[in-house]
């Protein structure tokens, strides 16, 4: 087992220095620098914009400047980002954590949501409510998610219309935009945690939306096979209630690879929680990203790249490791 | 952008059953495809929607930018259709009124008001030069199947921001966005086969290398691939413009948007057909085979690439929708094909998105959302059909 | 940013000024519509910001530290909404001397730091200095130059700072009197300690924002990157600010930033009631809220249409295209340009781009700046038949089909390239090219990605790579609207003709007029050359403006201090912040 991980960890190495030449490579053949925006200030001098070129390095040829970055990446420096002249990591650090709220989030909902769903239609095979959750879980997979949140916003205010003329309650059920209250710094742990928690509902909902309908439809192909498998078929011909066959010699089986399997998911999480932040304005990864694009600068690009990617690599890892302690046909050595 | 968590290792076993019986595999998969009724169901209106698509211009009364700047006719709503005579009630031909523009003075929206002094009925079969169409490139036509004389309009389904008809625009954009995935997978699939191909085939070191590099490709987060490649194939300057004199016309920026797609999306495919080139290469059929005498020329026509082909059309049809949401995101950000002269479905809904909540003010230009939605659901159903139709364990 | 003023006004003020010592500066009571006595002490006021203060560093932020300044300039001399005239802010009076190459300004007595240490002179001179640092890279480096050469700065004494000038110039007083001090002893330790490169690290997001010191009226004490920012009254502020009434400024407890991705959530955000202040960007997001003020949604203020703003968008064809001698000749050819703008239909883009909130451009100066546009330039409005008579002069003549071609059956036919993702021109470019092609003329839009429309426009030399470009700039200025770079044949955003060398007279007398304006410092007479300039640029239509959208304002009731209705503009804005109180 130590032996696999430590193998695994150094097999990640090249993948991990491809990724980052190759996105290095796909930056920097997009045509214009940082500086060529700068030029287009009314008073801005063309020495100047040389000038700076010079100080940021961009003069150099694209070969040189990734083997300057991959040498200070190496000692753990992401660069500097040229727009604020910060290092890369402190503009990063925040979105990075920001998105993991949204994505955790979104992971315990789609559990929550997809786990009873499958068992549900599983047990009730071809019956029309087993039709009807696959409906629902369709729903999530064909609505495209920075739409299904913005039609949730207008609903939202929608709805306050309505409990105002009705009961006169004129509040919003959820917040529509960002992380926190104005009010935020002002609040004790258990309050900043409801806030945050509170902020997090709408476009924790949407995203997991999206992923409900795969996860329903292989949870519920997994159940059906298990419990016509011979295992079941002996358990109840022993008389084991039909609740725990479902429940405990079925679901448990079924479900366990899913719940270890996070790393699988996680990139489709991370990237569908992407036009959800822009929509209801999350200080995640995605905002960070289009902006660090449109502006080019290009060292925070590749911070939020190689940060992303490390994690996604190591997400993967111990998913296969969870995998491998709860599965005991999985065997690494 | 294929749904996470799906089982491939499975199939492959499978496989081994479905070449026993690839003689009569088709009929079979085909009698169970029919049992699948939502499958079907999903069948029946792909099939419907890309025959609309194909003669989009014969049924929208409009071209896709046919938009007047005097009278204003931005953001119409629908226009509603009268079947009963004003003063005696009685049932007449269906036919509309032209309108007056207003405007609210609490909203500021434009308002429109029926001028109900005239009434235009609705005719069928008419010729507007200004709208000529092209059936598949074949026909030239600029007959329509209903319209109304001038100077009052027919909007189904309203107007956008420039006066356009929503409703010509939704039956046009089908032929972006049912055929960009179409596309795109094409795309997927060739570099796929070439890359899986080979890797699997050859093994080794080449395998390793090109293992490597889907590896490489995957562990990027696909939003950033999709948004430098957008905005880098978009540049008129870059290498493949410049190899094939593209202009970057709107025609072209798609073909650039469906390469995109296609790139970003070959390298899960690439890894399941060289598993399944492993794994049947060393089979004992395929050995059985070579050892009657079979060419490695035949093993691979004759049993590798059947059994391969039934796993990929499977693979293939789940990521046709998923190509088809890919690009409403594109269009959302802004990297989507052309919306100078374009109209696509993604295209359509970003801008019912960028309205914000004063798409109150607008509903109907959220009416591009329902096609989207029943393509990628039917694409998903006939998709997930086809799955349990070729997989021997799941017929019943 | 930068309002700008008469300067003549400025030159006959300097006699009045050296008046008592040890005054604090009183705002107007013409400044805010508030009733004496009305405005109190306390509360918060919210609003949003579209983008992070990426660094509190005030020398290295690359774009305009917005948020920062919204938190109230602290500089020198300053404009109020109501006059173009320069005023002492945080200098008590000024000289300028008689042959008009420098300036000599007195600071007031009790300026303080936020951490309490007392501002002089070598605040200002060391912002100075490290805005004249190459190494150190601040954006206004550039404007302490003028025709290439320094503007320099010395301490008379400690309260006495003097400015001289390398020529007359009109624009030398602006970034004179508006230079804020830095916080010597913080900053400039670190500077004299560890140079260029150790000023540029201080400061940054990631320094508690609690251990910077400021001059202005709020300083920051939070900052949660991509959140907001929430900022506190500064109480050694109100040492040398007060009302009319002389009570102590800023009236508020606190100013948060809302930070937020879109304008679209800045809007929900304000009929949610989580922000105070809102500008509505078009007659939709009006309609919004107006909508939610009628249905008791939010309680609020609405004052749609108020002005143009300080920006257009424009077409600008390329003059240096070697490769196609017949396009350069074409797009070179006035007649051509002035056809082009008779095809433009500016009513219609008013009507549908910005839904009948626009008002037409025809000069090279933003409306906004009344005092500068020349109403009697020469116009060439929507007219399509006028435009097919001066492309027949030019030899281009209707086929069968409409399309014009020349006589060797070429067609008219040209590539407008903007940028994706930018609705507004899309929808302009648009439109044009639909007019366009009804007169026969083939114009193929295209929307390609801002980095690369810049690049494309910025190319130098004989043979640049575009067609015709959609595009917009902001900015300007009151005292000399036009900025160094555009006017001036080699300058970088003289975007038509990137050759380095003028190529028609019309070019060689508008750049020779620049120059002469700036030099000229009666008001007056530099309005006469300013006028003459945008006549020889509206008849040469070198960029063919379209319009300028009309700006909206919107607040809480419960905001107070507003400027009178008659100031609120698209320059000076709605309100002063230390006069804004919550009812």
């Amino acid at each position: 087992m130590f032996g696999y991980v430590v193998r695994r960890l150094f097999n990640l190495i090249p993948t991990f220095l491809g990724a980052t030449f190759l996105a290095f490579l796909v930056a920097q053949l997009v045509p214009g620098d940082f500086l060529a925006q700068r030029a287009l200030e009314p008073n801005v001098r063309p020495e100047t914009i040389e000038r700076l070129r010079v100080q940021f390095g961009l003069d150099q040829p694209w070969p040189v400047q990734y083997v300057r970055w991959l040498g200070s990446l190496l000692q753990g420096d992401l660069g500097l980002s040229f727009s604020s002249n910060q290092p890369v990591w402190d503009l990063i650090a925040a979105p990075i954590r920001n998105s993991m709220v949204l994505v955790v989030a979104s992971l315990v909902l789609l559990y929550a949501l997809a786990i009873p769903l499958g068992v549900f239609s599983a047990v009730r095979q071809y019956s029309w409510a087993d039709q009807i959750v696959s409906a629902i879980s369709y729903f999530g997979l064909a609505i495209p998610n920075f739409f299904f949140a913005q039609v949730l916003i207008l609903g939202l205010f929608l709805l306050r219309g309505f409990t105002r003329e009705t009961f006169g309650f004129n509040e919003l059920l959820l917040p529509v935009a960002q992380m926190t209250s104005s009010d935020f710094s002002d609040l004790n742990a258990w309050g900043r945690f409801l806030d945050v928690a509170h902020h997090t509902i709408l476009p924790a909902f949407v995203v997991a939306t999206s992923g409900v309908a795969g996860f329903t439809r292989v949870l519920r192909a997994q159940m059906i096979e298990y419990l016509s498998s011979d295992f079941i078929r002996t358990a109840r011909a022993k008389g084991v209630g039909r609740r725990s066959i479902t429940y405990k010699h079925a679901l448990r089986p079924a479900v366990i690879p899913f719940v270890a399997g996070i790393g699988g998911i996680l990139p489709t999480l991370i990237g569908g929680a992407g036009l959800v932040e822009i929509v209801v304005s999350w200080p995640g990864i995605t905002p960070t990203l289009l902006a660090a694009i449109q502006r080019q600068d290009i060292y925070v690009v590749l911070g939020l790249v190689v940060v992303t990617t490390g994690l996604l690599m190591i997400g993967n890892l111990i998913s296969d490791l969870l995998l491998a302690a709860v599965d005991p046909r999985i065997r690494y050595d | 952008m294929t749904t996470p968590g799906r089982p491939r290792e499975a199939n492959v076993e499978a496989l081994e059953g479905l070449v026993e019986r690839s003689m009569s595999q088709r009929q079979i998969a085909w009698r169970q495809f029919r049992r699948h009724r939502v499958a079907m169901v999903g069948a029946v209106v792909l099939i419907a929607m890309y025959l609309v698509t194909i003669f989009a211009g014969f049924l929208a009364p409009y071209g896709v930018n046919e938009y007047r700047t005097r009278p204003v006719a931005a953001f119409r709503p629908p226009t509603p259709i009268h079947w009963t005579h004003p003063d005696t009630g009685r049932l007449v031909r269906p036919y509309v009124y032209d309108v007056k523009v207003e405007r609210d003075p609490v909203t500021f929206q434009r308002v429109y008001v029926e001028d109900t002094s005239t009434r235009y009925p609705i005719r069928f079969f008419v010729e507007r030069p200004e709208a000529t169409y092209s059936v598949l490139g074949l026909w030239e036509s600029d007959l329509h199947l209903f319209g109304v004389d001038d100077p009052a309009r027919i909007f189904l389904w309203g107007t956008n921001d420039l006066g356009k008809d929503v409703f010509s625009r939704v039956l046009y954009g089908g032929q972006v966005s049912l055929v960009i995935g179409v596309l795109a997978v094409w795309v997927s699939l060739g570099l796929g086969l070439l890359f899986g191909g080979i890797a699997g085939f050859y093994g080794g070191w080449v395998d390793e290398f090109v293992m490597r590099l889907v590896e490489v490709l995957s562990a990027i987060p696909s939003l950033f691939l999709l948004v430098v490649l957008a905005s880098l194939l978009q540049d008129p300057r870059n290498p493949l413009a410049q190899a094939f004199g593209l202009e970057m016309n709107s025609a072209q920026t798609f073909l650039m948007v469906v390469l995109v797609l296609g790139f970003v999306g070959w390298g899960g495919l690439a890894r399941t057909i060289r598993s399944l080139v492993l794994s049947i290469r060393e089979m004992e059929y395929a050995a059985a085979a070579k050892a009657l005498g079979a060419s490695e020329r035949r093993v691979l026509r004759r049993h590798l690439l059947p059994a391969t082909a039934s796993y990929v059309v499977v693979d293939l049809t789940l990521a046709i929708p998923g190509f088809i949401l890919t690009e409403t995101g594109l269009s959302f950000i802004g990297l989507g094909p052309s919306a100078v002269d374009t109209s696509s479905w993604g295209l359509l809904l970003a801008d019912a998105t960028a309205r914000g909540i004063s798409i109150q003010f607008v509903p109907w230009l959220l009416i591009p959302g329902i096609p989207i939605f029943l393509a990628v659901l039917s694409w998903n159903l006939v998709g997930d059909g086809l799955r349990d139709a070729l997989d021997p364990r799941k017929r019943r | 940013m930068h309002r700008t003023s008469s300067y003549l006004v400025a030159l006959v003020a300097v006699a009045a000024l050296a008046l008592a010592s040890a005054q604090p500066l009183t705002w107007p009571a013409a400044w805010t519509s508030a009733e004496p006595g009305e405005a109190q002490y306390g509360g918060t006021y919210r609003v949003s910001a579209l983008s992070d203060p990426r660094t509190f560093n005030p020398f290295v932020s690359a774009e305009e530290n917005d948020i920062v300044d919204a938190a109230d300039a602290t500089t020198l001399l300053r404009q109020g909404p109501d006059s173009d005239a320069f005023i002492p802010n945080m200098a008590e009076s000024f000289e300028i001397s008689d042959d008009g190459l420098s300036v000599t300004m007195t600071l007031r007595e009790g300026l303080r730091w936020s951490d309490g240490e007392p501002i002089d002179t070598d605040d200002f001179l060391f912002a100075y200095e490290a805005q004249t640092d190459e190494d150190v890279g601040s954006n206004a480096y550039d404007g302490w130059f003028i025709e290439g050469e320094l503007i320099e700065m010395t301490a008379v004494d400690d309260r006495t700072v003097r400015f001289d000038f390398p020529v007359e110039d009109r624009l030398a007083l602006v970034v004179a009197g508006y230079l804020s001090p830095a916080p010597d002893h913080i900053l400039g330790e670190i500077y004299r300690d560890g140079g260029a490169e150790a000023l540029k690290e201080a400061w940054g997001t990631d320094t508690d924002v609690s251990e910077t010191v400021w001059a202005t009226a709020f300083v920051p004490v939070e900052f949660l990157p991509g959140q907001r920012i929430v900022f506190e009254r500064n109480p050694y502020f109100g040492e040398w600010n007060v009302d009319a009434q002389g009570n102590a400024l800023p009236y508020l407890d606190r100013y948060v930033v809302e930070i937020v991705e879109s304008i679209d959530a800045a809007l929900n955000l304000y009929i949610a009631g989580e922000i105070d202040a809102f500008s509505p960007s078009n007659l939709d997001q009006v309609g919004v809220v107006s909508q939610a003020i009628r249905n008791g949604d939010i309680d609020a203020e609405l004052l749609p249409n108020v002005a143009p703003v300080a920006s257009s968008q424009f077409i600008v064809f390329n003059w240096n295209k070697a490769s196609e001698p017949k396009k350069e000749a074409l797009f070179r050819d006035v007649r051509f340009r002035r056809a082009m703008s008779h095809l433009v239909d500016r009513e219609a883009i008013t009507e549908l781009v910005y839904g009948g909130s626009a008002a037409p451009m025809w000069s090279d100066v933003y409306q906004v700046y009344a005092y500068w546009v020349n109403p009697d330039v020469p116009k060439y409005p929507f007219d399509p038949e006028r435009a097919l008579e001066l492309l027949a002069e030019i030899g281009y003549t209707p086929d069968d089909d409409g399309t014009l071609v020349d006589a060797d059956g070429e067609p008219l036919a040209f590539t407008l390239a903007t940028n994706a993702g930018n609705d507004q021109r899309e929808q302009i470019a648009q439109i044009f090219a639909d007019e366009a092609r009804r007169a026969g003329v083939q114009v193929d839009v295209q929307a390609i990605d801002f980095n690369l429309l810049v690049d494309q426009l910025l190319t130098t030399g004989d043979d640049r790579p575009f067609d015709a470009i959609l595009i917009g700039l902001q900015g300007g200025n009151r005292i000399w609207p036009w900025g160094s770079n555009v006017l001036p044949c080699d300058g970088n955003l003289h975007m038509y003709n990137q050759s380095g060398a003028c190529l028609t007279d019309a070019e060689r007398t508008a750049e020779r007029l620049y120059g002469e304006g700036r030099r000229t410092l009666d008001t007056e007479a530099a309005r006469q050359i300013g006028y003459a300039i945008q006549a020889r640029m509206a008849a040469l239509q070198p960029q063919i403006f379209t319009v300028s959208p009309l700006s909206h304002f919107s607040w809480a009731s419960d905001v107070g201090g507003e400027h009178p209705r008659d100031l609120i503009d698209t320059v000076v804005g709605v309100r002063q912040l230390p006069l804004t109180f919550k009812r």
